[in-house]
């Protein structure tokens, strides 16, 4: 499926947030930190690209969130990946490949 | 769970969102600049970085926001908060415009709901949108009509594919006699096919339809269905009435009632009340007969439901074969058929009778309207005006211009939604009420509004607040004037000119109205003037009352033979009778004339009025051509005008010719007359118009009137004397023939008086108008008019200054009203009865009205300022 090459975070945030969620609850802080780990300070996320991206997915139910304590004791909010965000993330993961591939292949042979 | 319920719920916890929102980002920034500490970099570097890796707080918490809550929907409900806050600030501005908007929205509603149940609502049946009327198309002389052969409806009925059924109908109407053979009511008949209740689901209260079979022609069973409304009111609601046997008609025709429909439902037609359902052969042993008893030639209503899923068009090609089979089978004409639903506005016959009169009402109801909004608007622009600072210092911080704009329509929104509520109220009482008042019983049909109502005047409510708040918003929101300026309310150059305009308008709109109301009246007076072709001034007839009991026949019409005999030897010479009819009266006693070469479809329908010979020469009605008839009722002769001449003879000669009549009679057939002369044309019938007339030698039958001069008194005295020398109970009345105009002034009476009302109402807010302008006006001239009585000034030249400030609008709307005037006028004309459009009286007395309402608005609020001490004024600087 053909689609608009997408801009660098918007669309893929979501997607991000789900993958890391996929492996363990995090707070936003926690988010921002790892996304920016994993990526070697490549993917660096700032407040107000990160909550809203939180939010979408609180309302369309593919994470939740609940308080709790943080490793210093401290109170934070924890976002965990619910069974509908997991197919999400399957389904999103796939065109994400596919879209990649497809881009990668139009590179090599054009 | 849907997306939206999570909304809500967001909605619902806003306060904790927040809070949960907001901790959640204090948490992320301490978090974050503990890790920048750790790093070792300073509080302030911390800090900065923070900021800087972490944008905007206030931004990211809108965005994180902006997710759950819809935007637009959170200013929508700001607005609101904040309109109905600054509504219920001002009372006095929010209760004028809810009463001013609420009367102008509520008049156009009351006669949009009559127009409603008149021509836009289906019939009252089961699924009416499958229900349908065939028309047959026009032929010769008649018009499309829902009229077809009894026996082409059972073919139909027998052939037909498409249809589940089809329904025939009559209307008749007749005495009803209940206990003891006591007549207790004249009641509305409808004669129907058996199948009429089942197939249009019409529900029953209480005992049963007709069955199959009980509509066999020549075995009719007597039986019959009453309304609701009927049982009620004649037979008390009593349930003992069903298989209780009634009589009815002429006849005394027994039948038992077995069934009593709904409660709500009296008939199909709006506008009509039906009290009995019969079958439909028991028509003729029950009313008048209808003339035709042979089935091709008897001609009933048809109404007939679609099979579920067949469209309209389908349905309308089978039957058009099947029309054309039928047709061809018995040498019928015909042109087809169409088919049309059940709203009054789709069939093709009704839309000319109501829709221009409908159209006339509306358009005064919708200029009164308009006045209304004006009105309003001035308020609105005051109101507005006074809020100039604050609407500036939001300009300059940095608000939109729509967004303002946007709340001050939502201001105005919310106030003509309210009054469109307050109108559709005034839906429920006005229509019932006029109808009242113009004596129309109250139908079994209500005139009440539905939803279709209700969104019109909701609708009507937006449209008025675009018109009366558009202009205000948009002009006191341009971002020209500084902030400082605004120091105290001077003179505001635009508000002007669009306070000059509204002014214009209220005065030019409220005299087209009064002139519309002057002309109607002028017109109604001109009736007496006219000059009517024959010597209806000179002349008086002697209405003859003939016991009620005795019957017609030979015994009468030897009385008669008295009577004139006594009347030749009295001496008076030649006597004029007219029967049936008076002269100067538009009563439809009306025959069926054709050529003898001509088929059924080219009948004409003329006005009958039956004259002996001698009555043409005392009315004054004048031959063109040939004479009188011999003044013998059995010899078929006549007597035509020269419009009914052209009609059926255009090649120009008529006399001595043969026509084919039918005279409005019971059992009459088409009979053959020979034309010996014609009158010219005059308004014999009434001053509204010149109509084909038919002149036949008079039956004794029924009414009689002698006609004579009224310079001959003698005449009257004779006849009264041959009268009782016969019977002396026998009397008579003596009116001059101008009297019988009053039938046609009554009519339009009403109409006339809903003009001048609408007139009124129209002034009234005019005058309001204008009122509210001049205060303002002087308002905003306070210190100036102070500063001039200090300086000397009189209070009289104040009072011209005033004057002089508003001239051009005043003038200008007097001329635009003018020729507004004018305009309706000439649309009016049809009601004018020849009176000019133009009528010199009516616009003269009309702008003095005006003028004079106009100046008593100026000069009140003007006396008010002048009576203020100067010293007063100058001081409150």
């Amino acid at each position: 499926m053909t689609r608009p090459v997408p801009d660098r975070l918007p669309g893929t945030l979501d997607l991000l947030i789900l993958r890391l969620l996929a492996r363990e609850s995090l707070h936003g802080y926690g988010i921002a930190q790892r996304l920016k780990a994993l990526s070697k300070d490549v993917l660096q996320v700032g407040e107000s690209s990160l909550y809203p991206a939180l939010q979408r997915l609180l309302l369309n139910g593919y994470v939740d969130a609940a308080w709790g304590a943080s490793d210093n004791n401290r109170r934070a909010r924890y976002y965990t990946l619910t069974r509908a965000g997991r197919k999400h993330l399957e389904a999103e993961r796939a065109e994400f490949d596919e879209l990649v591939a497809a881009i990668q292949r139009v590179l090599k042979l054009a | 769970m849907p997306v939206w319920i999570r909304r809500l719920r967001a909605r619902l916890r806003y306060r904790d969102f927040e809070d949960d929102l907001r901790d959640e980002i204090r948490v992320h920034r301490a978090m974050a600049e503990e890790a920048a500490r750790e790093q070792g970099l300073t509080a302030g570097e911390t800090r900065a970085r923070a900021t800087r890796e972490l944008g905007n707080v206030a931004m990211a918490r809108e965005d994180a926001r902006q997710v759950w809550l819809a935007p637009w929907l959170e200013s929508l409900g700001q607005d609101l908060r904040y309109s109905l806050r600054s509504l219920r600030k001002s009372p006095g501005f929010t209760a004028t415009a809810l009463v001013t908007l609420g009367i102008g929205i509520g008049l156009n509603v009351s006669l949009f709901t009559i127009f409603n149940v008149l021509a836009l609502r289906p019939w009252n049946v089961r699924d009416p949108g499958s229900v349908v009327l065939p028309f047959a198309k026009p032929t010769g002389n008649r018009p499309f009509m829902n009229a077809f052969p009894l026996a082409e409806v059972a073919y139909v009925a027998d052939h037909a594919t498409t249809l589940t059924g089809v329904v025939a109908r009559e209307f008749g109407s007749g005495q009803l006699y209940c206990e003891g053979d006591a007549p207790c009511a004249y009641v509305q008949l409808e004669a129907v096919s058996a199948n009429f209740f089942d197939v249009l689901g019409i529900g029953l209260a209480r005992g049963r339809g007709f069955h199959a079979g009980e509509d066999t022609w020549g075995a009719a069973a007597p039986v019959a269905v009453v309304s609701h409304g009927l049982w009620q009111r004649v037979f008390g609601g009593d349930p003992a009435i069903l298989g209780r046997t009634v009589a009815i008609g002429v006849n005394r025709e027994r039948i038992t009632v077995v069934g009593i429909t709904r409660s709500g439902f009296s008939s199909l037609n709006a506008g009509r009340q039906i009290d009995v359902y019969v079958p439909l052969p028991l028509k003729d042993k029950l009313d008048m007969p209808a003339g035709a008893q042979d089935p091709v030639e008897r001609l009933v209503m048809v109404g007939a439901r679609l099979k579920p899923g067949v469209s309209r068009a389908t349905a309308e090609a089978e039957l058009n074969t099947l029309d054309r089979q039928f047709r061809q089978s018995h040498s019928l004409e015909g042109n087809g058929l169409v088919l049309t639903g059940t709203r009054s506005l789709q069939q093709p016959i009704l839309t000319r009778q109501f829709v221009p009169i409908f159209a006339s009402f509306g358009a005064a109801l919708l200029v009164v309207l308009l006045l209304a909004c004006a009105n309003v608007g001035n308020l609105q622009l005051a109101r507005t005006l006074a809020r100039r600072r604050e609407i500036a210092l939001r300009l300059s911080l940095g608000a939109g211009r729509r967004r303002i704009v946007r709340q001050l329509l939502t201001e105005a929104a919310c106030l003509s939604l309210a009054a469109g509520l307050v109108g559709f109220g005034l839906a429920w009482i006005v229509p019932r009420l006029v109808l009242r008042l113009a004596g129309e019983a109250d139908d079994g049909v209500a005139f009440v509004p539905d939803a279709t109502v209700l969104v019109f005047a909701l609708g009507l409510g937006l449209a008025t607040s675009m018109l009366f708040a558009l202009a205000p918003a948009l002009g006191t929101t341009r971002a020209s004037r500084p902030l400082m300026a605004t120091g105290r309310i001077g003179v505001d150059r635009r508000g002007r000119r669009l306070r000059s305009i509204l002014l214009a308008s209220q005065i030019a709109l409220s005299l087209t109205l009064l002139t519309g109301a002057a002309l109607l009246t002028r017109g109604l007076m001109h009736v007496y003037d006219i000059d009517f072709g024959f010597d209806a001034r000179d002349t008086a007839i002697a209405s003859v009352r003939m016991p009620p009991d005795m019957p017609a026949g030979p015994g009468r019409d030897a009385q008669w033979a008295t009577i004139d005999a006594g009347l030749e030897q009295s001496g008076v010479g030649p006597v004029g009778w007219a029967s049936f009819v008076a002269p100067l009266s538009h009563q439809c006693f009306c025959a069926e004339i054709r050529r003898p070469n001509e088929g059924e479809t080219w009948n004409r329908t003329v006005l009958d009025r039956p004259l002996s010979p001698a009555a043409f020469g005392i009315l004054g009605l004048q031959f063109v051509a040939g004479g009188p008839y011999t003044d013998r009722a059995a010899q078929r002769e006549a007597v035509i005008n020269e419009t009914l001449a052209r009609s059926l003879f255009p090649d120009g000669v008529a006399v001595g010719r043969t026509v084919l009549a039918e005279p409005p009679v019971a059992n009459a057939k088409f009979e053959p007359y020979t034309i010996t002369g014609v009158v010219r044309d005059s308004y014999y019938t009434g001053p509204a118009g010149i109509r084909p007339i038919f002149h036949t030698a008079p039956s004794r039958r029924s009414a009689s009137y002698l006609v004579f001069r009224t310079d001959r008194p003698e005449v009257a005295t004779r006849l009264r004397t041959a009268l009782r020398s016969v019977d002396p109970t026998m009397e008579i009345s003596v009116t001059p023939v101008m009297a019988n105009l009053e039938e046609t002034v009554q009519d339009r009476v009403v109409a006339t008086g809903l003009a001048w009302a609408i007139g009124i109402l129209g002034l009234s807010l005019a005058v309001v108008g204008v009122f509210g302008v001049f205060a303002y006006a002087v308002e905003e001239r306070r210190q100036e008019i102070g500063l001039r009585l200090a300086l000397g000034a009189r209070g009289r030249d104040v009072l011209r200054a005033m004057f002089a400030i508003n001239r051009w609008s005043v003038g200008g709307g007097l001329l635009c009203g003018l020729l507004f005037s004018v305009l309706a006028g000439f649309s009016l004309r049809a009601y004018l009865f020849g009176l000019s459009p133009v009528d010199p009286a009516a616009y003269g007395a009309v702008t003095a009205l005006l003028v004079l309402a106009a100046t008593l608005a100026t000069i009140l609020p003007t006396r008010r300022a002048i009576r203020i001490d100067p010293a007063i004024t100058l001081k409150a600087e």
